[in-house]
């Protein structure tokens, strides 16, 4: 079904070169349009997904939530967005220009690319890289040095420590994400997203099944990666004054803040991904038949809900008490599954 | 078309080079070192190896750079300018850059370096790369597994290197939070 879209979307885009007499580069306009595409879609969806925290924190609270602009508040952040961008872009006379000006471009453009590679069905994906997987953690890890960039230029004690916070917390937190990545790579065999789907496709089970461990210790640290409650300490309003984002208003502001939500999404495509099933139908629900791009939205939104949930159970960590959590209990818990998983996997004769 | 690529590549990278060693503020050669880095993978992109232009990025912009930029702004004051660039030492390190530079050619000149091509069966969302396969003459090579089979197949003999090599980074890491960690008393 996705990709029936998708070969029609593709004809169309042929005739449209062969009228404007683009067809000898039409590999390249190609990818451009995909590109293009995947951020309208990622930067619409991210503003409903600011949407969609104000009404789960307020249902969490019982209350309403926005509601004044448009049907049920829908176009509330239409309006904060409008409302950003026409700011006066105030900054730090002292500031360090060039840094300053790239870091929030480059924390929200590292964070969106790692999208690219996720399958939203089967053969509906902008770049099916053979390495997907590595491809993303190589990716994001560029918000680091954008997240630091943001604290030094900003020439602002509390950006600085901001930004230290949240630089060593990223760093601290991606041994066990990619740690708990690993068992799905050793079962599978394979680096590549949509081969993990048709793994799980032909063993008729999700990886959450099996490896619910990993599971969890992936979502954590993953609410971890971005900087999200209970591990917002990094931002922490009362002690910080916002953190490594404190001199930056208007656009440059925003640009942080959707990088956030941004994350959240890469984040949860590849838990969808690679935890649960991606495209497949829920197990008995397959006579629905709906398209495979559906059951992976639903997925996604439900890891969102989830990590938006956390927000409003949870209490915020202390430093100290953040980075026991990371290394003392996520960081052996991971690697004790990766032990027994390749036992397991060993005794069973099965992987690559 | 494909060459144009490689040279915007290559200007890049030299560029970025010649600023982490040029430029005065620290934290700014630390980003251009970065730049450089990436520009890198991106030239192991070009010849089509994507796990090494992966594991490029991870290490040396997601490590590498990190690690010296938290160094920079551990022992520096914020907006510092004063480093210096030269010193009364810039004959002998010439004299070392060059050497490095001559054994680099050396090797670089005796390798053969081979590009891979994209999986044949490589499932595109749209079918972009029908028309656009420039060197079909390349087999692809699953690099993944070549790369593991290379390390690790007993017959190779790297595995006890490889096994060492960690062991030895374990210690590494032991030590180091031996080192950091506060007196008990």
């Amino acid at each position: 079904m996705g990709d029936q879209i998708v070969q029609w979307v593709a004809g169309l885009l042929r005739q449209a070169y062969a009228m404007l007499g683009l067809s000898p580069i039409a590999g390249i306009l190609d990818r451009i349009v995909c590109a293009v595409a995947m951020f309208g879609f990622v930067s619409v969806f991210v503003m409903f997904l600011v949407w969609m925290e104000r009404k789960v924190s307020a249902h969490m609270q019982s209350r309403i939530g926005p509601n004044r602009v448009g049907p049920f508040g829908l176009l509330q952040t239409l309006a904060d967005a409008v409302k950003l961008t026409t700011k006066e872009d105030v900054h730090p006379v002292k500031r360090d220009k060039i840094p300053y000006f790239i870091a929030p471009i480059l924390a929200f453009v590292a964070t969106f690319m790692g999208m690219v590679v996720v399958p939203f069905d089967n053969k509906v994906v902008v770049a099916d890289l053979n390495i997907g997987v590595l491809y993303i953690i190589a990716i994001t890890s560029f918000t680091v040095i954008a997240i630091l960039s943001a604290g030094w230029s900003s020439n602002n004690k509390y950006s600085l420590l901001g930004g230290f916070r949240s630089a060593a917390q990223i760093v601290s937190y991606e041994v066990p994400l990619v740690l708990s990545i690993v068992p799905i790579i050793m079962i599978t065999g394979k680096l590549n997203f949509s081969s993990i789907v048709q793994y799980q496709q032909q063993a008729g089970y999700w990886f959450v099944v099996p490896q619910f461990v990993a599971f969890f210790t992936f979502i954590a640290s993953a609410t971890a990666e971005a900087n999200r409650a209970p591990f917002d300490i990094p931002e922490a309003e009362s002690e910080l004054t916002g953190g490594f984002h404190t001199e930056y208003s208007g656009v440059k502001f925003a640009m942080f803040f959707l990088g956030e939500y941004v994350a959240v999404v890469v984040s949860s495509a590849v838990a969808a991904t690679i935890f649960l099933g991606g495209w497949l139908p829920l197990p008995f629900f397959g006579f629905l038949h709906l398209p495979g791009f559906i059951w992976f939205m639903a997925k996604v939104l439900f890891i969102i809900y989830l990590i938006m949930a956390f927000r409003w159970t949870f209490p915020r960590l202390r430093v100290d008490q953040l980075m026991d959590f990371g290394w003392k209990v996520l960081i052996p818990i991971t690697i004790l599954n990766i032990l027994i998983t390749g036992f397991v996997v060993l005794l069973l004769g099965k992987g690559a | 078309m494909t060459l144009t690529l490689f040279y915007i590549l290559a200007g890049v990278i030299v560029a970025s080079a010649l600023l982490v060693v040029t430029v005065r503020n620290l934290f700014h050669c630390a980003l251009a070192l970065a730049m450089t880095m990436f520009g890198i993978s991106g030239i192991y992109l070009y010849l089509g190896w994507e796990f090494l232009a992966a594991v490029q990025v991870l290490i040396y912009v997601g490590a590498v750079t990190v690690l010296i930029i938290f160094g920079i702004m551990l022992t520096r004051r914020v907006m510092d300018d004063t480093a210096r660039v030269m010193n009364n030492q810039v004959l002998i390190s010439f004299v070392a850059a060059a050497a490095v530079m001559f054994v680099l050619f050396m090797v670089v000149g005796n390798s053969s370096f081979q590009s891979n091509n994209h999986p044949p069966e490589a499932a595109v969302s749209a079918p972009v790369n029908e028309t656009q396969n420039p060197e079909p003459s390349a087999p692809y090579v699953d690099e993944v597994a070549l790369l593991a089979g290379g390390l690790l197949k007993p017959q190779n003999g790297f595995a006890f290197a490889f096994e060492f090599v960690s062991v030895l980074l374990l210690s590494a890491l032991v030590g180091a939070v031996v080192v950091a960690r506060k007196d008990p008393s």
